[in-house]
């Protein structure tokens, strides 16, 4: 018997994409691959992530006086915080998904980064933070996932490693 | 400034990306291989 397998398509929103707040180079280029992809291939199960935050989330700039996107600060426990522009807020147009992307009313939607004090890179969500990812693979007996999405060396990346360090076999693909 | 998100743009990194990826337990294809691997 095949094994049961899924697909999880990273943060594909409107504020990562050609326009957005925080827009990733080229990420059109995705689209086709993505879309080809899920005509011809019979995945199991197909999951979108989506950074969902709160206006006042620590990953934003413009919640630190004085300091600007991209810069960094070290938060009391030790972890360095990357800035970004305000993005994928809550219930805003730039966290919705790309509509160049093709999605059916069974994807499954994972929301991360909703706690305002933890940036949640990884789509399982970082502690406290538990989005309810994992337990959901586990009970649809998912052996084989495979992931896309953007940005690669951000989100896409840290949702593959974590799950791999719960024992789960991801396969990135390459867009 | 824009994000380097896409495989596309990051071919002078991609190798690092793929070696840190493979020490973690998570395998790197490209997307015309997904067939053989599903």
């Amino acid at each position: 018997m095949q094994s049961k397998n899924a697909l999880i398509i990273v943060d594909v929103q409107n504020d990562f994409c050609s326009g957005g707040s925080l827009a990733v180079k080229e990420s059109v280029k995705i689209f086709p691959v993505i879309n080809q992809l899920r005509e011809t291939i019979p995945f199991n199960y197909v999951y979108l992530t989506t950074d969902w935050h709160p206006l006042d989330h620590i990953s934003f700039a413009s919640n630190h006086q004085g300091k600007n996107p991209f810069e960094t600060i070290t938060l009391p426990n030790g972890k360095v915080q990357e800035l970004w522009p305000d993005h994928c807020v809550q219930n805003q147009a730039g966290a919705s998904i790309n509509k160049n992307l093709v999605t059916k009313p069974t994807d499954i939607l994972i929301k991360k980064g909703q706690n305002s004090n933890v940036d949640s890179y990884s789509g399982f969500g970082t502690p406290p933070e538990d989005t309810g990812l994992e337990k959901d693979l586990r009970d649809r007996g998912i052996e084989k996932i495979f992931i896309v999405g953007i940005a690669l060396d951000f989100c896409v990346k840290a949702t593959a490693v974590d799950g791999a360090g719960k024992g789960l076999f991801f396969i990135i693909f390459l867009c | 400034m824009v994000l380097d998100g896409v495989a596309a743009i990051l071919e002078d990194k991609i190798k690092d990306y793929v070696e840190f990826m493979t020490s973690k337990g998570v395998k790197v294809i490209n997307s015309k291989d997904v067939p053989s691997f599903v």
